[in-house]
């Protein structure tokens, strides 16, 4: 339970306007990142983001204090997201990737590594962003939400509103599935470099 | 244990789903066999991609952005309650001046109550019983004057009223005159307005 959200959230129910722009401060990001490796391009990332935002604000009132936070912010963005994937799945193929064309900055770098290897861990990342978003949808909230954002098998499991086994489940073959994707990448690396 | 169960179990120690013998033994597997420890390796590359992929900051303004759409939203919206409050205030408003004002031009109007009610014509505040008409039952009478030309038979109430009979006309059975209270007007008004509204909410009848 994070009593700093509660603060928050008690204070913008009473309509403290501050409190509220404080919350959406603390999650923005995070929200931003995860409905963006969900939906694949940041225009919709962002428009998806606001709407949670907005719909956390008009909730307000059926939040009850006390309740954790935290997965009822990702329930709301990831019912957005998925309602939107539904929207738009006809108009692509079903194995496009769905990261847009533009090349994939990593803001976090690493101390320590070398520029070849930073190199290389970017590379790697925009490699896996790509084969996230190949993932079926409700595999890759699972796994985004697990290792992006921290959040528990129970709490996943309420915010998809699908038992915890289904949540493991989902974790383990995606996990899976990229970790062979990721080495078989390196494998060709390797092979070309050598 | 085997390299099977090994792999599986890399994946519940990542979610702390693993009790402490079990890690143990998963830890005297890796450090005797080469390819789990590389599955290992992989696994948690994964997960700190993973961890990288989702630091994407949002766009400067999102806040400011965010918080203008909220105002704008919130101006024109008032809520479904207050509404209805509203609606039931100007009701309630209708009625307190609605129903005085029918009440008082009651009252003013003279009225006639009677079971054979069809056959009476009414001039201004003439009630007239017209000639070679037979009026049966009883009949009560409120301000006006009640004018027989033809035949009553039954009793006649007069509230505030005047009989006249014509040289022609005849009342069998008995007439009181009743000075009506006010507070007896008013009853007789509520009662009027009552059975007004029934009609209108019940339709003919």
């Amino acid at each position: 339970m994070d009593w700093v959200d509660q603060k928050l959230m008690q204070k913008a129910k009473r309509g403290d306007h501050s409190a509220f722009a404080e919350l959406v401060d603390k999650y923005r990001d995070k929200i931003y990142a995860y409905l963006y490796r969900m939906v694949g391009n940041r225009e919709d990332a962002l428009d998806l983001a606001q709407e949670t935002f907005l719909r956390v604000f008009s909730n307000l009132r059926n939040f009850q204090v006390g309740q954790p936070f935290r997965p009822w912010l990702y329930r709301i963005a990831t019912n957005l997201a998925i309602d939107h994937l539904r929207r738009r799945r006809p108009t692509i193929a079903l194995d496009a990737p769905l990261v847009d064309g533009e090349p994939l900055r990593l803001e976090l770098v690493e101390q320590g590594p070398g520029p070849a290897e930073q190199h290389e861990q970017a590379e790697l990342a925009a490699y896996l962003a790509q084969k996230v978003a190949e993932l079926p949808p409700n595999y890759r909230s699972v796994f985004l939400l697990r290792h992006g954002h921290d959040l528990s098998y129970q709490e996943i499991a309420d915010i998809l509103q699908v038992p915890v086994s289904t949540v493991k489940t989902r974790l383990f073959r995606a996990r899976e599935a990229l970790r062979l994707k990721l080495s078989e990448e390196r494998r060709l690396w390797e092979a070309e470099c050598q | 244990m085997n390299c099977h169960d090994a792999r599986r179990m890399l994946h519940q120690a990542l979610d702390n789903d693993l009790s402490l013998p079990a890690k143990r033994q998963l830890e005297s597997h890796l450090q005797a066999c080469g390819p789990c420890q590389k599955v290992e390796r992989s696994l948690g590359q994964v997960v700190s991609l993973l961890e990288q992929l989702s630091n994407v900051p949002a766009p400067a303004g999102f806040t400011a952005d965010l918080m203008q759409k909220l105002q704008q939203q919130q101006r024109p919206s008032i809520s479904r309650f207050t509404r209805l409050r509203m609606a039931c205030a100007v009701a309630l408003l209708c009625l307190l001046i609605v129903s005085p004002l029918y009440v008082w031009t009651t009252l003013s109007q003279p009225q006639l109550i009677a079971d054979d009610w069809q056959v009476i014509v009414q001039e201004g505040n003439r009630f007239i019983v017209p000639a070679g008409e037979v009026v049966r039952g009883d009949l009560v009478i409120y301000r006006g004057v009640l004018e027989i030309r033809g035949e009553v038979h039954g009793t006649i109430k007069t509230v505030d009223a005047t009989i006249e009979l014509a040289p022609n006309g005849r009342h069998v059975g008995s007439a009181h005159s009743i000075i009506a209270s006010p507070q007896a007007k008013l009853a007789v008004a509520w009662a009027e307005l009552w059975e007004r509204i029934k009609h209108l909410l019940g339709g003919n009848d």
